[in-house]
């Protein structure tokens, strides 16, 4: 059944499934939102505009007339830049149609025109590769290849098309775009939009999914990532390339000639070469007609091997894909064995964390690895560990490189202060290794371990089972709570200047009663402000870092 | 009274309902979503917050940090700019309508479009519209300003040339705890900012040129930070005790009191006010801010002076 007008009631019906489209995507839109500003909220914004105009906007058999009541709902409803253009589009359709009431493809497609033209009138800078450019192409695409009989199905699907191809190509209009690896957020959403309308008109029915993920989504990576599908252009043609075995039944008959032969596959293609080795004839070539470099083969022979490459698919593979990582100007490696601590480091601008197991014991070639994953002006280790100090310099010699350096971090409280201490944004490198080298001298740390095991050590009694409290890599004492940990370490006069106190809870410490943990150091220690870090590293029950 | 013009700031100025009753000070709503779902409307008084029935910045503040996602926010549409401007329009008021730096939202934009639309009906209206270039009381400083000019009998066109010549003269400065809001927000000038917990680390924050938040350095703890804090206030700032200097503060009142009276004892300007970042501005710059904004000398091209002043003071 192909539909030839659409009326008020019809239209209502498809956007309210494109509506339910655009909702089950909304998080999706959300994520990919980074331009103009990337406040993640693009999904949000359109999918409100849009249901506060359905929402306010009465059921109507005219088209001309639900239009203008839908747009004066969106344009009251709009949120936000792409809610605001999206219910432009929709002012243009609305004035574009007044007092039909109903119309069919011409009419219909001379409305998305003016749908478009409204939105860009409505933009102070229009810039391309956004909503704009998506939703100019995709009818400008296709308006000369509509015609009276077109069916509205029809008139859906290839605008769809267009809209899909022309989403797909905004990351190489836009650089901010193509920066972040997505499609512009705004055209996506419009996409979904059209693409519930054109759903139902083939009969799907779209219901919201409040449990949102279940849906195996078509996500931007297939529509980005889609580089030979049925809308592509085909101009690199084949590479062919094959090993022809020459038959005597067929030469006997058709005698093999090179230079006719070759004569004849230029006619068909470029980049020919043909090697003749007996009664082998190895054949290189890039045609677009393949079936006839085949049939011109076999009038001689057999073929032993044949590869045939789509160049056009490998050429927009390339196009498309995302460019190399540019060089940074700071790589930082570190090594933890907490997953926390680990997140931690990476919200920090880490780029390797490698997990050194329970003994933090990494291996020359972790480092070297590391190292070579990285493409950095400068890079920075931290050990986080003394007894690899030695490893991570082995590496850096192996490497053989002279931009790599280690900051002699013994744990992760002096990682993580030297880390936070870096301003990414500053421009000299020196600077900023020198920010971290200062975070990392300036905060003091203990470390906490239960006892395994009784034993005599920096002639501290360790005894099973108790606190052992670890200032600058010895024992200094063996206490059984937590208590007395804090008096320990209150008995070194500085730590009485220090303004912050921060705990990086181990693994087996991740439950402890954080409230009591803090009132017993304010209670110790005057005026510090605590925070709890949930590093969950091995073997430390705590690290105290103390600034 | 009967006003010249009226001053129109949108909600993201963050001016409190004293100030704006203070400075004669009208402004735009805007929209929120909550992390239900449900729709509301930003204002600026926690009385009229529709988050809960009794909003309180403490529990807006601890929810939104809990939950960052949840929360939303969109500035008025051109539609509902349209009809704002329009009643006053009908009465014959001229409109200085100003908004958030055109950088960080579309408002701006918006208020644009919103004024063509109303000259094309009503071809005599007198509407400016004015990008602070700034947020929250950055913003809210400058909408100040435009009062005080108003009522020394500076006219419309006055008080505009005003703002446009000097509006790069209102500085930030202060810290901002948890940049993960500004960062996920796009309001950080940082292309890669680097939003992970900060313990005992406070990143000093100033406006670009553009308004953009930009991280000049980070002080180690609160008496370093106020310390390099007093001190870049003391070159920028011009004027001192003729000056408002107003502090906002999302969740950090106690440090904000601090903060005010190092301000005064060293100072003495002619008023200080200490502002709640309401949530409209809150959703984007999260809790932990705490800053003073003040005018001084104008900010620098990529902040280079500001920057290298900030290095030296944390150097000392």
């Amino acid at each position: 059944m192909s539909l030839k007008r659409i009326d008020g009631y019809t239209f209502e019906k498809l956007l309210r499934n494109g509506l339910n489209n655009l909702k089950n995507y909304e998080e999706k839109v959300n994520e990919i939102n980074v331009f103009p500003v990337t406040d993640g909220d693009t999904g949000t914004n359109m999918f409100l505009t849009l249901q506060h105009g359905i929402y306010a906007t009465k059921s109507n058999e005219s088209l001309g007339d639900y239009l203008q009541d839908l747009s004066a709902g969106m344009l009251l409803g709009a949120r936000g830049n792409s809610g605001v253009i999206l219910s432009q589009i929709f002012k243009g359709l609305a004035e574009s149609l007044k007092f039909r009431n109903s119309v069919g493809v011409y009419k219909l497609s001379r409305a998305f025109i003016s749908g478009y033209k409204t939105a860009y009138q409505a933009v102070i800078r229009p810039v391309e590769g956004t909503i704009l450019t998506v939703t100019r192409e995709g009818i400008e695409n296709i308006k000369k290849q509509i015609d009276v009989k077109t069916p509205i199905e029809k008139f859906f699907s290839m605008y769809l098309a267009e809209i899909k191809k022309s989403l797909a190509n905004t990351p190489n209009i836009l650089p901010q775009l193509k920066e972040a690896g997505c499609v512009d957020s705004g055209g996506y959403g419009y996409m979904l939009i059209i693409e519930g309308m054109e759903k139902l008109l083939f009969g799907e029915i779209i219901k919201t999914n409040n449990s949102q993920n279940e849906v195996q989504q078509p996500t931007v990576q297939n529509l980005g990532s889609s580089n030979f599908n049925s809308k592509s252009d085909f101009e690199m043609g084949y590479c062919m390339e094959f090993i022809l075995q020459l038959l005597d039944k067929k030469t006997s008959v058709n005698p093999f000639e090179e230079q006719h032969y070759k004569n004849k596959l230029l006619q068909l293609g470029n980049s020919l070469v043909v090697v003749v080795s007996g009664s082998n004839v190895k054949v290189h070539i890039h045609t677009k007609e393949p079936s006839r470099v085949i049939e011109a083969s076999q009038l001689y022979g057999e073929f032993i091997t044949f590869k045939l490459e789509n160049m056009q698919l490998q050429h927009n593979e390339i196009m498309n894909a995302k460019p190399q990582m540019p060089k940074k100007p700071i790589g930082i490696i570190a090594v933890t064995n907490g997953d926390g601590a680990s997140e931690l480091f990476k919200t920090l601008g880490c780029d390797v964390v490698i997990d050194g197991g329970r003994t933090m014991n990494t291996s020359s070639q972790e480092f070297v690895d590391a190292i070579n994953s990285l493409n950095a002006d400068k890079i920075i280790i931290f050990p986080n560990n003394s007894n690899i100090f030695k490893a991570a310099e082995q590496a850096i010699k192996l490497t053989q490189k002279d931009n790599v350096c280690i900051i002699p971090s013994t744990n992760i409280a002096e990682c993580y202060f030297a880390l936070a201490m870096d301003v990414a944004d500053m421009e000299d490198i020196e600077e900023r290794y020198n920010n971290m080298l200062d975070g990392f001298n300036s905060i003091t740390s203990f470390l906490v371990t239960k006892c395994m095991k009784t034993c005599v050590c920096n002639k501290v009694v360790c005894n099973e089972g108790e606190y052992v409290v670890i200032y600058k890599g010895n024992p200094i004492a063996s206490v059984n709570t937590f208590d007395k940990i804090i008096e320990e370490i209150k008995k070194y006069d500085f730590v009485n200047e220090k303004e912050n106190c921060m705990i990086f809870l181990g693994e087996d410490a991740m439950h402890a009663n954080r409230e009591e943990l803090e009132d017993i150091i304010c209670s110790k220690l005057d005026g510090v402000q605590v925070d709890f870090l949930e590093a969950n590293q091995k073997v430390y029950n705590y690290i105290i870092g103390l600034v | 009274m009967d006003k010249k013009f009226v001053i129109l700031a949108d909600v993201l100025s963050d001016l409190s309902e004293e100030l704006r009753k203070e400075f004669d000070i009208e402004y735009v709503p805007g929209h929120l979503t909550y992390p239900d779902g449900r729709e509301g409307v930003s204002r600026l008084s926690w009385k009229e917050c529709d988050y809960l029935p009794e909003t309180t910045i403490e529990r807006f503040f601890t929810d939104l940090k809990k939950n960052p996602k949840g929360f939303t926010t969109a500035p008025a549409n051109v539609q509902e700019c349209y009809n704002i401007y329009e009643q006053y329009v009908k009465q014959g008021i001229p409109v200085l309508a100003m908004s958030l730096s055109s950088k960080m939202s579309g408002a701006y934009s918006f208020s644009v479009k919103a004024r063509e639309e109303i000259l094309k009906k009503y071809p005599d209206a007198q509407i400016y519209c004015f990008d602070s270039l700034r947020y929250s009381m950055g913003f809210g400083l400058i909408a100040i300003q435009a009062s005080i000019l108003r009522s020394q009998g500076k006219s419309m066109q006055e008080v505009v040339e005003y703002l446009e010549n000097n509006k790069n003269r209102y500085h930030q400065m202060g810290w901002l705890d948890d940049l993960s809001f500004v960062a996920k927000k796009g309001r950080i000038s940082h292309a890669k900012a680097f939003f992970g917990t900060l313990i005992g680390i406070k990143p000093i924050g100033e406006f670009d040129q553009n308004g953009m938040i930009t991280v000049l350095g980070k002080a180690k703890g609160k008496k370093a930070a106020f310390k390099t804090l007093l001190g870049y206030i003391e070159q920028t700032i011009e004027n001192a005790e003729d000056q408002i200097i107003v502090i906002a503060q999302s969740n950090r009142k106690a440090e904000a009191e601090e903060y005010k009276q190092l301000l005064q004892e060293k100072f003495n300007p002619k008023k200080i006010y200490i502002c709640d970042v309401f949530p409209a501005s809150g959703i984007n710059v999260g809790p932990g801010l705490m800053a003073a904004y003040y005018y001084g000398k104008p900010i620098s091209q990529d902040l280079e002076t500001e920057k290298a002043l900030i290095a030296d003071l944390l150097k000392n």
